[in-house]
């Protein structure tokens, strides 16, 4: 069970960050967070793994409330890795081989186990042959490859990415996608917090969105993408397939790769 | 922004003059620094009162605030009154050890308290000071001062640079905990030099960022200020 309840966070009430969360963690994976910048999508991301505490509230996993004791902490933390935005400031190594196994080295892993984890994380992400590479030569896509496989060396259930796709270039963006399907199909709890909202409309199931520290509005992906109104609040906006749903009267395909299919093959009510 | 400048910014006493406030504060701290133990602990109370009614914080935040360096006022506090003499005839209570007395020295008493309060006091002080005087009037009181500018220059760019800096050491220290980076003693002093290492490759990289485009807005070698 993982459950956010009544959470606010922030130094004092006056400055308070988030205000009253609840989330459902638990159902409908994988869970998208939709904000704006500066709407506390990060801040709720380091809160949700234990870096920041709430004010007020608590977190529920797997049925007791978070302690934030060292010991607590660290059985936590092996059941929820998270991947921050920026690959340049979780990345401490010169060798990429060396930085993936920087927690395991922590844990005191055997180094064939080590040797072993590296290479399932390395097979998954499609970077076996960056390996020994220096991260100073590595493109921005890639170092953010490699940021994931340093978390996901850790084998922990869920996995939360703080704006995956920031900064990729389009076929960056899309092999981010991939890798992302990919983590989902392989069983992992995904978490995406994000404001390409084409991104989360494609991968996510359920959404929540925040808008200056306030939970505006929760569903899944019928229910939320149609709020045009709220969503524009927000500062944020459809994805195209909505889009194209509300506007051009096409029918409102599912995800991209459903999209695709049916202009393929002519489609049912475009003939 | 520091949350201490934003305090700052929403202070009451935000347009009073920032003369008026330097020269308040210079006078104070001269009252501090010559009263009695019960002038200065009276002028302490008034002083917390007004810092938290002006710039309206909580009493629990001020409380904090105020105990953040109070060990280090208690060790300098400790270290006055004890002694080791020859003698025990100026010892309130002494252990005597290889034939020398260790105990609490009487005639450090008085100087102990004073300097406590004195402390304490101007602590308060410069605590209603820094919540009451923004950056940018802080600038200008150091140039109504006539510091020279190069020395400005220096506060104001430390200033602007100072949160970029805490964020991204945040940001590194958060993800080297999420990795068990501070497991152990070993691993800590590992993780630390990581840090270091990539805040000054990070630092350097931001550095030649900013030259171009200093370079792109004709700077000349200084920071004029208005």
């Amino acid at each position: 069970m993982f459950k956010v309840e009544k959470m606010c966070v922030g130094y004092d009430s006056q400055e308070e960050i988030l205000h009253n969360i609840t989330l459902d963690l638990d159902n409908h994976h994988p869970i998208g967070i939709l904000g704006a910048n500066g709407s506390g999508k990060s801040t709720l991301f380091l809160t949700l793994v234990g870096l920041l505490k709430p004010s007020k509230g608590k977190i529920i996993f797997g049925d007791k409330k978070l302690g934030y004791s060292k010991k607590e902490l660290f059985r936590f933390r092996q059941k929820v890795g998270i991947v921050f935005q920026e690959p340049d400031q979780q990345i401490f190594y010169t060798i990429v081989e060396d930085d993936v196994a920087f927690a395991l080295r922590n844990l005191g892993i055997a180094e064939e186990e080590i040797a072993k984890r590296l290479d399932v994380a390395f097979d998954l992400l499609d970077i076996q042959h960056l390996r020994k590479k220096t991260i100073q030569y590595l493109s921005y896509g890639q170092k953010k490859r490699v940021a994931i496989a340093s978390v996901l060396v850790l084998e922990t259930e869920w996995i939360l990415l703080d704006e995956p796709t920031a900064g990729l270039d389009p076929a960056g963006r899309s092999h981010m996608i991939h890798i992302i399907k990919r983590l989902i199909s392989e069983g992992k709890k995904v978490i995406l917090s994000s404001h390409d909202m084409d991104l989360m409309y494609d991968i996510c199931q359920y959404f929540y969105v925040l808008k200056e520290g306030n939970l505006i509005l929760e569903g899944t992906k019928q229910q939320v993408f149609l709020e045009k109104n709220l969503l524009l609040d927000a500062k944020l906006e459809q994805p195209w397939l909505v889009k194209i749903h509300q506007q051009l009267g096409l029918p409102l395909y599912q995800d991209e790769a459903e999209f695709s299919k049916q202009v393929a093959t002519g489609g049912k009510h475009y003939g | 922004m520091l949350s201490i400048d934003r305090i700052a910014y929403q202070s009451k006493l935000v347009n009073v003059a920032p003369e008026i406030k330097g020269i308040a504060y210079l006078v104070l701290l001269i009252l501090m620094f010559q009263g009695t133990p019960l002038i200065q602990a009276t002028l302490f109370a008034i002083l917390a009162v007004v810092t938290i009614y002006t710039a309206n914080i909580t009493i629990k935040r001020y409380v904090k605030w105020i105990l953040l360096p109070l060990p280090f006022i208690l060790i300098s506090f400790i270290t006055i009154i004890f002694s080791v003499t020859d003698t025990d005839t100026n010892l309130l209570v002494s252990v005597s050890v290889f034939g020398k007395y260790m105990g609490l020295n009487q005639e450090a008493l008085p100087m102990a308290y004073s300097l406590f309060f004195r402390a304490i006091g101007c602590l308060a002080c410069t605590f209603l000071f820094s919540v009451s005087v923004p950056f940018n009037q802080m600038l200008l009181l150091l140039k109504k001062c006539r510091l020279p500018s190069v020395l400005i220059e220096i506060t104001m760019l430390m200033y602007r640079f100072i949160f970029i800096l805490i964020e991204e050491t945040a940001n590194i220290y958060h993800a080297q905990q999420m990795r068990y980076g501070f497991r152990t003693l070993k691993t800590s002093y590992h993780s630390f030099g990581l840090l270091l290492k990539v805040l000054f490759v990070q630092s350097f990289d931001r550095y030649e960022k900013m030259v171009v485009s200093l370079e792109m807005k004709y700077f000349q070698g200084d920071f004029p200020l208005h």
